[in-house]
């Protein structure tokens, strides 16, 4: 589908659903609320999966990889050879998400929205690729207005002619692009108005001097192109990246589709983020796996009204965090499912 | 009434547990906990590092893995098999009306471990993990088939009045724990967990907490399964009046165990211990098996690194029961149901962890020359 039928096919989660499902969780032999923020994702996924049985036996992650042309500046901490060299790593299955995702059961693709390589046919790679690597968005915009919107069709591509076919229960997002952590802080920081200071970290392992080049960066970009916040194509096209642009594509299109999505890290965050700025009603389909350790995704979760459901001070991305995460929610849906009512166990409530 | 069935997940291995008759006795048994093994933990390290991602990129679940090396005393550690243990007992202290929920429940809780309906049971089948619910020291009698009676005592004293337990059934509830530990080891468990079901023991919980972290009642006590402002009140006021009345010393966690603590902590104390012995890891689940590690930790010291916390409850005192273990909670999620069901859940995360160290490409499996920090 186009970008603009996409958008307008996306639709809140059925709000009829929630007082069933909240009713439904309240009556199961525990004290009230006692599961904490599990019960909030069951209620949320009895909503998204329009059913008081919910369950996540399906499941896909997508790791989207493209390149960035401000990596030549030295935002990194590794050369922007590693990207392709991580795509090989993923189609090879010796990555942490390739671990993951065969330890609890997600399939796994990967998809190409614009590496600075070519690849051979492989059946986990889904080619998508818009151009090789974005322009060096300290110099020029990132991408071209047409490029932008193709990299979002790109995702939405993936979505429906790769992953809807499988009928996720739920799908995630991870990414692999040498310099993408800039992109992201950029985007933060001009959809959350804020300096680039407040949304750089350390990314894969800058030191001091890194640090304080790459948030320079942020700020010169920010500076040179003056990114409209409310404006999701502008954003991408001029301090974006192409696998961001696909995982919001991605995104939309798994909303419209009415499957949740969950976030990764900060880089897929950020994708959210702007997903949200193109249509508000998509973050109602998201739950947020893991805090990252960069600064600038509190900040996006914030906006987005969302709290990760793990902690553990990983910062590998390639969607680890929202592999580890998905288990936590198959937890959530197996309490409504699973779980005694007090009716059905013959305990006394609460006197 | 038809007996339930006895669940696949439900660990039946006989029980057995060491005569521990006064304090010497249980020193002389702690002395044989062991340190980490340091070698295993740096071959563990090594391998962690040559491994396709950047340096220390998986976290917190990368320290797991070093210590579940050092715990093993070897860098390929098995935690395929895990049980988590349910201490279930009544407390005395209900009769001050601290809890939310009648006393009977402990024993219709206990009733529905054995069922498959409750949190745990879930959470636990999910992880592939068995349980071992054990009566230590329930008022009623509980009649389903799949609990191990192993109990001390019919529920403790009120300890608002007077010790909630003899020193020695604290040693015997102790020596039920360490015992448990060693008759899983032998069942082939490589990994343990901690739950326990007992009204009134966010309150025993409380007071041993409060002693043992120096802290006052208030900043220990929070709504366990659910209490009034005034009920709180009267719950932090019972702590405080307990406290000023036994007087136990901080420092003789055993006597603040006898006094203030319950046969369920007890219990769970002596599985933190028995786990260190039998150098299994042992994962905590919320406050009040955290009050427990913490009785262990006093009891013998060494026996904290074989300690993982899994998740951050919203017991208020969790925080500084958590700081006071050195040990960060792997999960976050305000829950507070107890029966090991954070337990439970954070099980999946060390699964996860060990697959990624043993099946990750190495740098030079993937001839990934240049996936090193840039000077």
């Amino acid at each position: 589908m186009p970008l603009e039928q996409t958008i307008a096919s996306v639709r809140l989660p059925d709000p009829g659903l929630r007082e069933a499902a909240r009713h439904k969780m309240d009556f199961k032999t525990k004290p009230l609320g006692s599961l904490g923020r599990l019960e909030d994702a069951a209620v949320r996924l009895c909503q998204m999966q329009n059913s008081l049985e919910p369950a996540l036996a399906r499941r896909s992650l997508v790791v989207f990889a493209g390149d960035h042309g401000v990596a030549a500046a030295g935002v990194s901490a590794f050369p922007a050879e590693v990207t392709p060299q991580m795509v090989h790593n993923f189609l090879a299955g010796g990555a942490a998400i390739n671990v993951l995702c065969r330890q609890q059961g997600i399939s796994l693709r990967v998809a190409d929205l614009g590496v600075n390589a070519d690849f051979a046919p492989h059946p986990q790679l889904i080619d998508a690729k818009v151009r090789r690597g974005t322009r060096n968005f300290l110099v020029e915009p990132a991408l071209t207005r047409e490029e932008t919107r193709q990299a979002l069709e790109m995702g939405i591509m993936v979505f429906e002619r790769h992953i809807a076919a499988g009928h996720p229960d739920i799908v995630a997002m991870g990414e692999m692009g040498i310099g993408n952590s800039s992109s992201a802080a950029a985007l933060i920081a001009a959809v959350c108005g804020r300096t680039a200071a407040e949304v750089t970290g350390r990314g894969t392992g800058l030191d001091d001097a890194g640090l304080a080049r790459k948030q320079a960066a942020v700020a010169r970009a920010l500076d040179l192109h003056r990114p409209d916040p409310a404006n999701g194509l502008d954003l991408l096209s001029k301090v974006g990246g192409l696998e961001i642009a696909g995982m919001a594509g991605f995104a939309l299109a798994a909303a419209a589709a009415g499957v949740p999505v969950v976030l990764d890290g900060l880089i897929s965050t950020a994708a959210g983020l702007v997903a949200a700025v193109l249509c508000p009603a998509v973050s109602h389909w998201f739950f947020s796996g893991h805090r990252s350790v960069e600064i600038g995704q509190a900040i996006a979760l914030e906006r987005l009204g969302l709290v990760p459901l793990i902690d553990l001070d990983l910062r590998l991305g390639e969607g680890t965090g929202a592999a580890l995460a998905i288990n936590i929610l198959d937890a959530a849906c197996r309490i409504m499912v699973e779980m005694a009512s007090f009716e059905s166990a013959g305990v006394s409530g609460k006197s | 009434m038809r007996p339930a069935p006895i669940l696949p997940e439900l660990s039946l291995e006989p029980a057995g547990e060491p005569r521990l008759p006064d304090r010497a006795a249980l020193a002389a048994r702690l002395a044989g906990i062991r340190p980490l093994d340091p070698a295993a933990m740096a071959e563990a390290r090594r391998r962690l590092d040559q491994l396709t991602k950047p340096l220390g990129s998986l976290g917190r679940l990368e320290e797991a893995v070093v210590r579940l090396a050092g715990i093993a005393g070897s860098a390929d550690p098995d935690i395929a098999d895990k049980c988590i243990v349910i201490m279930c007992a009544d407390n005395g202290v209900v009769e001050e009306g601290v809890s939310s929920c009648p006393p009977s429940v402990t024993a219709a809780v206990a009733g529905n471990f054995t069922r498959g309906l409750t949190g745990v049971n879930v959470f636990g089948r999910l992880a592939g993990s068995r349980l071992r619910v054990i009566d230590i020291g329930i008022r009623t009698e509980p009649p389903e088939p799949g609990i191990h009676r192993q109990r001390v005592r019919s529920g403790t004293a009120n300890l608002a009045r007077e010790s909630a337990m003899t020193e020695s059934e604290a040693l015997r509830a102790l020596a039920i724990g360490i015992g448990t530990a060693s008759c899983l080891k032998q069942a082939g468990c490589r990994m343990m967990g901690t739950g326990e079901m007992g009204i009134g023991n966010t309150t025993t919980s409380a007071a041993v907490a409060a002693v043992l972290c120096g802290q006052p009642a208030e900043r220990m006590v929070g709504r366990g399964a659910g209490l009034s402002d005034a009920a709180l009140e009267r719950k932090t006021g019972v702590i405080r009046s307990a406290i000023e009345l036994h007087r136990p010393d901080p420092a003789d966690p055993l006597a603040v165990l006898a006094r203030l603590g319950g046969l369920d902590i007890a219990g769970l104390a002596g599985c933190f211990l028995g786990a260190a012995l039998e150098r299994l890891p042992i994962v905590i689940d919320g406050f009040i098996a955290a009050a427990a590690a913490l009785v262990a930790l006093r009891l013998a010291p060494a026996c904290g690194d074989f300690m993982f916390a899994s998740h951050g409850s919203a017991e208020p005192g969790a925080r500084l029961v958590h700081d006071a273990l050195g040990h960060r909670p792997l999960l976050d999620l305000d829950m507070r149901l107890g029966e090991g069901s954070g337990a439970a859940l954070a099980f999946p995360l060390f699964d996860a962890a060990l697959a990624a160290y043993r099946q990750m490409g190495s740098f030079d499996d993937a001839r990934i020359e240049a996936y090193r920090p840039q000077s």
